[in-house]
């Protein structure tokens, strides 16, 4: 199914929806990779704060499904 | 028997015997590895290098020059070159993760403490599928060239085996994911093909030979599935 035979809606919904999951895969590597660290004795743990979260992409999916914000603002919302 | 890590601790990449391994074919066709270069894209924007709203940071606790240059040691020599940023040694390490778990699920890396320099390691195994982890062992099926064993082991203290996380899934149904989208391709190719071949000399209709190339059909099949995966 293209972007041409689906609605906005949907089409934001479905990118929000992979960015969670990004966001999801994201935080299980980085976790992993800090325990594996810790097991070599490297003292240091890595995090990406600039990203979203999970939490994060899970609460704009929530205000898109409300209709609490525009389609603009919400498609730009998640990095 | 014989452990995988060769003397200087480093695992050879030039012994794989190919007994498991996956080809693009296994991988789901192009619309599995078109998804898989999209999540490999977007993990982290652009490896870490996208300005678009903002520059991504790598933080580092402690974060002091020990620290960041262990991790970027640890990371940046199972890469090509000579990694000295945090950032980019970090993004691109979840980068390539995460485009071996979208395309096969998991992962193995063999954990080396203390190299030649006394600096600790992490190696990831070829993803080809000649490396399978098998409850804890890491194994590998040998060529026969390679001496008496007939398989080598990296134990779990020297091993890494990363999976899906469960929450998206698990290798069984990346694999039952991948399955779905290469018979799907792979029916529209065959069904382009016959439809090519399909001349009226051979009892087909003007139509048929009118009709999109198979290439072209299976492009527009093939975006119009990566779409479908991404919902």
């Amino acid at each position: 199914m293209g972007d041409a035979e689906t609605t906005i809606y949907y089409q934001i919904h479905r990118r929000l929806t992979f960015q969670r999951t990004l966001a999801v895969l994201r935080g299980h590597i980085l976790g992993e990779l800090n325990a594996v660290l810790a097991r070599l004795g490297i003292e240091a743990g890595v995090s990406l704060p600039n990203l979203a979260t999970p939490d994060e992409v899970s609460a704009v999916i929530r205000k898109l499904e409300q209709g609490a914000e525009s389609f603009l603002v919400l498609s730009d919302a998640v990095r | 028997m014989t452990r995988m890590s060769s003397p200087d601790g480093l695992w050879d990449r030039r012994r794989t015997s190919g007994a498991w391994a996956r080809s693009a074919r296994h991988r789901g066709g192009l619309n599995a590895q078109m998804f898989a270069d999209d999540v490999k894209l977007m993990v982290v924007p652009v490896g870490g290098r996208s300005i678009a709203g903002g520059r991504v940071e790598v933080i580092c606790e402690p974060d002091d020059d020990d620290a960041r240059r262990s991790v970027v040691l640890a990371l940046g020599q199972s890469r090509q070159g000579h990694a000295r940023d945090l950032t980019r040694t970090v993004c691109d390490f979840v980068a390539s993760t995460a485009w071996c778990l979208a395309a096969f699920g998991e992962e193995c890396f063999e954990l080396v403490r203390g190299d030649q320099a006394g600096q600790a390691l992490i190696i990831p195994l070829p993803a080809d599928g000649s490396v399978r982890a098998i409850g804890p062992l890491v194994i590998q099926p040998a060529p026969p060239a390679t001496g008496r064993s007939r398989v080598v082991i990296l134990w779990p203290r020297d091993s890494w085996h990363l999976t899906l996380p469960t929450e998206i899934g698990t290798r069984r149904t990346q694999d039952a994911f991948a399955q779905t989208h290469r018979d799907e391709l792979g029916g529209s190719r065959v069904a382009a093909s016959r439809r090519s071949r399909r001349t009226p000399e051979r009892g087909g209709s003007r139509d048929a030979r009118q009709s999109p190339v198979p290439g072209d059909l299976c492009i527009d099949t093939a975006l119009g599935l990566a779409s479908s995966i991404h919902g």
